[in-house]
């Protein structure tokens, strides 16, 4: 792995903090140009990890599973379009994040959500899909790692937090980006209107993770035993 | 240098889980430009040995002895050297494609070994121009047939303008024709670019007449023969080692003429393709009359089948997978019989699939109805088998539905018998090679008992013993259990040994459904090589079988 | 292939017009600016897919710029004139203002992406990333081959347990028991299909030395010009929309708007897609670069 890579993996974890804070501040300072100003943070905070994956040179079977489980993601999301709010593809970014790590996972995220916007339509808010969805796949890398997160209903609960916690950064970017002069009673609105979705999203995850906690992990297990990934 | 391209000394293997020696003592040479066929059953090693050649597909195991291609050991070469010198294409055309569009696929591997734009280009142009790819250079890879998918992979690889082409079984999911056109380019690959060529096939049939060394890997992993055809044809007319039957139509024919002491006795070699069957026949025929006729009376055998009830019918079945795309199937109507086995055969993508999808009653038909008698248990296996498996180990996954089919674990031991897979009970299903998955998913199928059995290509893969294995549970389910098969195949000898009745499937219509027998005297082009070889000779022979009766040798 | 000249244009082209259109739209609220953005885009939309796709597109639209819209005219206290007061909600003549302008300003955005999904195919995304990150962009190819393949699998694998356990066992635990198997399957032979395409990438040198790329995009005489042009707008719209946009305000009062150059080079910055079909006049030294052949991207392979 080249120092480049090194590098981007430290600057991360401090981009996942960082890019929450100016979005904050900046909706705080009441500064001007916040829509613009915010995707091009969104996009900037990508770089790192996007750069970090790119440089740590993966060999072709450490890549696939994370083209298989982005596949699956985008296929779910198609085949989930008519049912409104609940779709598989944040129970699956969590599995892969947590079978495969956090740089892995962020790119399940990541990737999800730039490819399935081609059917979906790109806008302003990819950039912030991407990172969204990226961090969750990251935060269930982390929890992965330290061997926490072992029991269905305990990655259930994990899943449904993380469908809130997407929920809430979009409809902050909402505020942020698109309500000049925001006072307590637009930023509660925002929330209120989000919110049916992001429960409704929340409980999907849940339904989706309980049937697979278990299993998937041992699929992958053997996959990375057998051929060595 | 030593003066092969490819060689092993006294090579051997084991997979790391199970222990065992799959491949021992394997000592051979290659000299460069020779196109050589590696046979042998299913389960002996034959994928093992090519992968060996080939350290990026190994898998984790153990090996001994010394391999090398071009003189060095493929292990110690550069993964650009490796690429650029040693091509593999392998045998499941589908997930060996990478990318998405054909253009992109072609340039995929010298894009990885860094190659400038110009020279790209011109390696592309030439290749693609080479294959006849030009007029579907821009398709997305999805739309292609399967065959065009095996001639991309092809393409893909001699790209790169390796010294050594390996090919694991890469035709076992072609029909017929496309099979025939990918063997026709690869011997142009061999003769006119020099490329040496090593393949792995169970059908010889057509491979053979170009092959000018034959490797047979023996049931026990060692290198049983190493030498030209005929050498490999007179060793097994000593020890049948169960691929007679795998061998040409015409070369079986020979050898049968010979055994009864018929065989004329002033060739060098034995006849390969139907043009010398033809003439080898014509002169054995000569002979057999100047010595004063056939010795016994010729004796065709029976083929009436007493008449039985319908069990399954389609009715004018129209069907479509989307609205926005053309009928894959128009007006087709079908009987499917108790008691009997019935084949349907057609090109690749000719729809053969989906109308067994529509009579299990998967896809209901746009148009038209599938009328099935009551009560009837009807199952299909479909075309890729794996999707059938999802325990660790096999027996488990054999056990899956005991409870739905009411079976034992007794019932599962006794098929694992019969399909010869009882010390892979405990394998992953995964990690069994092409036959045996293939084995395991019919056992899996029989298991449940069904009345009416829709098998989606069941040979694919199996060696000549296994196909006579699956041959013979057929019929008997059939006749003694007065079951209904319907199968499809692209192998029409083994359609044509075992099916009593055989519809083709063209232009999205059920063109005609015949018995067997008739179906294939009547088809010029869609036929056995027997039948090519006896037309006009000794009329009425679809089968090695009806040559020897009509010959009075039975 | 998306219609026009514009579209044949060198992705890098393509790329950052898009991104000036974008940028500039997300950049200001400044009511000309707002509307010059809203036209320019609605007409390149409807020069690219025609009327209906259009009004299915602005549809979609709706819902998010209304709301958008409201929530900035609802709850905003800081304008002048005041119309309606009730608990929290506050409705002022310059909160409105501000509403329909940010709501212009969303739906100008929307459509450009609309636009950019029709004309920056994936190709061109890809071959855009594909030097600098040829893995990820690697991916994004193999994902979009693999999409329609997960959703045919499943169909397959559906297909073949349906054919043989179907019939036994129709309640509603059974389906679902055998949707989960299904996903199970799915993912098990999913990852070992790909392993095998893995192996496939290895073998014909995947990570072997630094990709390159064949390169399918040339760059021609005419699209330097082009490139020239644009970017001399670009530099012109920039300062002149800072100066009028920072001489604009909405609260709390909105301020009256000033005629401005501006708007005349905004206008033509955003009309790029129009001007360059200008080239089909054969302007003698501007076609030069292209001899006597046919204004269309015959040249380049696979584009005919
Ligand atoms: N990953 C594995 N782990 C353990 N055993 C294996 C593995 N893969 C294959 N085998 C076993 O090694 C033997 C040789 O397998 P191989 O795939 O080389 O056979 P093959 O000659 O190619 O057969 P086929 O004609 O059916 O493709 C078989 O008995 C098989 O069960
Ligand atoms: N799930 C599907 N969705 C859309 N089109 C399909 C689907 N499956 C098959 N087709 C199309 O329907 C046609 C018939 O396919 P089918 O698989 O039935 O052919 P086949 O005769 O079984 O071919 P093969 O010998 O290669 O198995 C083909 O043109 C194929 O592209
Ligand atoms: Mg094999
Ligand atoms: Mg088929």
């Amino acid at each position: 792995m080249g120092r480049l890579a090194r590098v981007m993996r430290i600057i991360q974890p401090v981009v996942l903090v960082a890019l929450p804070v100016i979005m904050m501040l900046w909706a705080w300072l009441k500064l001007a140009d916040a829509a613009l100003v915010t995707s091009v943070c969104a996009c900037a905070a990508l770089v790192p990890f996007f750069v970090g994956f790119e440089k740590s040179r993966r060999r072709a079977r450490n890549l696939m599973p994370i083209v298989v489980l982005t596949a699956l993601a985008v296929a779910g999301r198609l085949v989930f379009a008519p049912v409104p709010a609940i779709k598989p593809i944040i129970a699956i970014v969590v599995m892969g994040g947590l079978c495969f790590g956090r740089e892995e996972g962020f790119m399940v995220g990541a990737l999800a959500m730039l490819v399935s916007n081609v059917f979906f339509g790109q806008g302003p808010w990819t950039p912030w899909q991407m990172f969204s969805m990226g961090l969750v796949g990251y935060l269930a890398g982390v929890l992965g790692n330290r061997g926490r997160l072992t029991q269905r209903w305990s990655v259930a609960t994990f899943g449904a937090l993380m469908a809130l916690l997407y929920g809430f950064i979009l409809d902050t970017w909402t505020i942020v980006g698109f309500v000049s002069n925001a006072n307590a009673t637009s930023v509660f609105a925002t929330y209120a209107a989000g919110l049916a979705n992001n429960v409704a999203s929340a409980i999907g995850t849940v339904v989706f993770l309980i049937p697979i906690a278990n299993t998937w992990p041992r699929i992958f297990k053997r996959i990375k035993v057998r051929y060595q990934i | 240098m030593s003066e092969y391209v490819v060689e092993m000394r006294g090579y051997a293997f084991s997979y790391g889980s199970t222990g065992e020696d799959v491949l021992h003592d394997i000592t051979f040479g290659l000299e460069n430009g020779s196109f050589a066929v590696l046979c042998g059953t299913s389960g002996s090693g034959k994928s093992t040995l090519l992968r060996a050649l080939k350290p990026e597909l190994a898998v984790a195991g153990t090996s001994r002895g010394t391999v090398r291609v071009l003189g060095n050991d493929p292990y110690h070469l550069s993964s650009v050297e490796s690429a650029t010198r040693i091509g593999f294409v392998m045998q499941d055309p589908e997930n060996r494609i990478v990318t998405d569009t054909v253009w992109h696929e072609l340039a995929f591997g010298l894009e990885s070994i860094g190659m400038d734009t110009q020279t790209m280009h011109r390696r592309v142009a030439e290749t693609a121009h080479f294959f006849g790819i030009g007029s579907w250079f821009d398709r997305k890879t999805t739309d292609l047939s399967g065959g065009q998918k095996q001639l991309l992979n092809l393409a893909a690889i001699v790209v790169m303008q390796p010294a050594v082409l390996v090919l694991d079984e890469p035709t076992s999911q072609l029909d017929p024709i496309a099979a025939k056109g990918f063997f026709d380019v690869l011997e142009r690959v061999n003769a006119e670019l020099g490329i040496t060529v090593l393949i792995t096939e169970h059908r010889l049939e057509d491979v053979l007449p170009f092959a000018d060394r034959v490797l047979f890997l023996g049931r026990d992993g060692t290198l049983a023969y190493n030498g030209n055809c005929d050498g490999f044809v007179r060793m097994l007319k000593k020890d049948d080692d169960g691929l007679y039957a795998a061998l040409p139509a015409a070369t079986r024919m020979s050898m049968l003429l010979e055994r009864a002491g018929k065989g004329t006795g002033d060739r060098a070699s034995y006849p390969v393709t139907v043009r010398e069957g033809r003439s080898y026949l014509t002169s054995a025929l000569t002979t057999i009359s100047a010595q004063g006729g056939l010795g016994a009376e010729p004796h065709p055998a029976e083929r009436t089948l007493p008449p039985s009830d319908v069990v399954l019918r389609a009715k004018d079945v129209w069907f479509r997978y989307d609205r926005k795309m053309p009928f894959v199937l128009r007006g087709v109507d079908f009987d499917l019989c108790a008691g009997r086995v019935a084949a349907l055969v057609g090109g690749n993508g000719s729809g053969k699939s989906t109308l067994l999808l529509a009579l299990a009653g998967i896809r209901r038909p746009d148009r038209g109805r599938i009328i099935k008698a009551r009560n009837l248990h009807v199952a299909l296996m479909t075309q890729n088998p794996k999707a059938l498996f999802t325990r660790d180990r096999l027996v488990d996954d054999l056990l899956e539905w005991s409870d739905l089919g009411g079976y034992s674990l007794s019932n599962t031991n006794d098929m694992l018998e019969r399909f010869g897979l009882e010390q892979l009970r405990m394998r992953h299903p995964y990690d069994l090679s092409g036959g045996e998955t293939q084995k395991a998913a019919l056992a899996k199928i029989l298991l449940l008992g069904p009345d009416v059995l829709l098998l989606d290509e069941p040979t694919k893969g199996l060696d000549a013993t296994a196909k006579a294995q699956v041959g013979a549970i057929l019929t008997d389910l059939t006749l003694r259990e007065d079951k209904a098969v319907l199968l499809t195949s692209h192998d029409l000898e083994f359609v044509s040994e075992v099916a009593h009745t055989c519809s083709m499937l063209f232009g999205h219509e059920i063109t005609c459904t015949q018995d067997a027998h008739s179906f294939f005297l009547d088809n010029l082009f869609y036929s056995t090589p027997t039948a090519r070889i006896a037309r006009g000779i000794l009329d009425g022979c679809v089968t090695t079988a009806d040559l020897a009766a009509s010959l009075g040798l039975g | 292939m998306a219609k026009g000249l514009f579209a044949t244009y060198h992705p890098a082209v393509c790329m950052l017009f898009f991104l000036a259109a974008i940028g500039f739209s997300f950049s200001t609220q400044h009511p000309v600016y707002v509307v010059l953005s809203c036209v320019m885009s609605s007409a390149y939309l409807v020069y690219l897919r025609g009327w209906r796709p259009f009004l299915r597109t602005m549809g979609t639209c709706v819902p998010l710029v209304v709301f958008v819209g409201l929530l900035n005219s609802l709850f905003n206290a800081a304008g002048a004139t005041i119309l309606w007061q009730w608990g929290p909600f506050c409705v002022c003549v310059e909160g409105l203002c501000y509403g329909v302008a940010m709501g212009g300003m969303l739906t100008a955005v929307l459509l450009w992406f609309a636009c950019y999904n029709e004309v920056m195919t994936e190709d061109k995304f890809t071959y855009l990333f594909g030097r600098r990150l040829p893995t990820v962009s690697l991916m994004v190819t193999m994902i979009s081959r693999w999409t329609p393949r997960m959703v045919s699998r499943g169909r397959n694998i559906h297909d073949s347990q349906e054919a043989l356990i179907g019939g036994y066992d129709q309640s509603r635990r059974g389906m679902l028991h055998r949707g989960v198997r299904m996903a199970t399957v799915l993912v098990g032979l999913g990852m070992e299909d790909a392993i095998q395409t893995a192996d496939s990438m290895s073998a014909r040198g995947y990570g072997s030395a630094t990709r390159t790329s064949y390169a399918r995009f040339r760059w021609h005489a005419r699209e330097r010009v082009v490139l020239g042009v644009f970017c001399a707008l670009i530099a012109a719209s920039a300062t002149l929309l800072a100066t009028d946009a920072g001489a604009f305000t909405f609260y709390p009062l909105v301020s009256p708007v000033e005629p401005s150059w501006g708007y005349a080079t905004y206008a033509l910055m955003l009309g790029m897609p129009f001007w360059v079909e200008l080239e089909r006049l054969r302007i003698p030294w501007y076609s030069s670069s292209h001899g006597k052949q046919p204004l269309t991207r015959a040249s380049v392979h696979g584009y005919e």
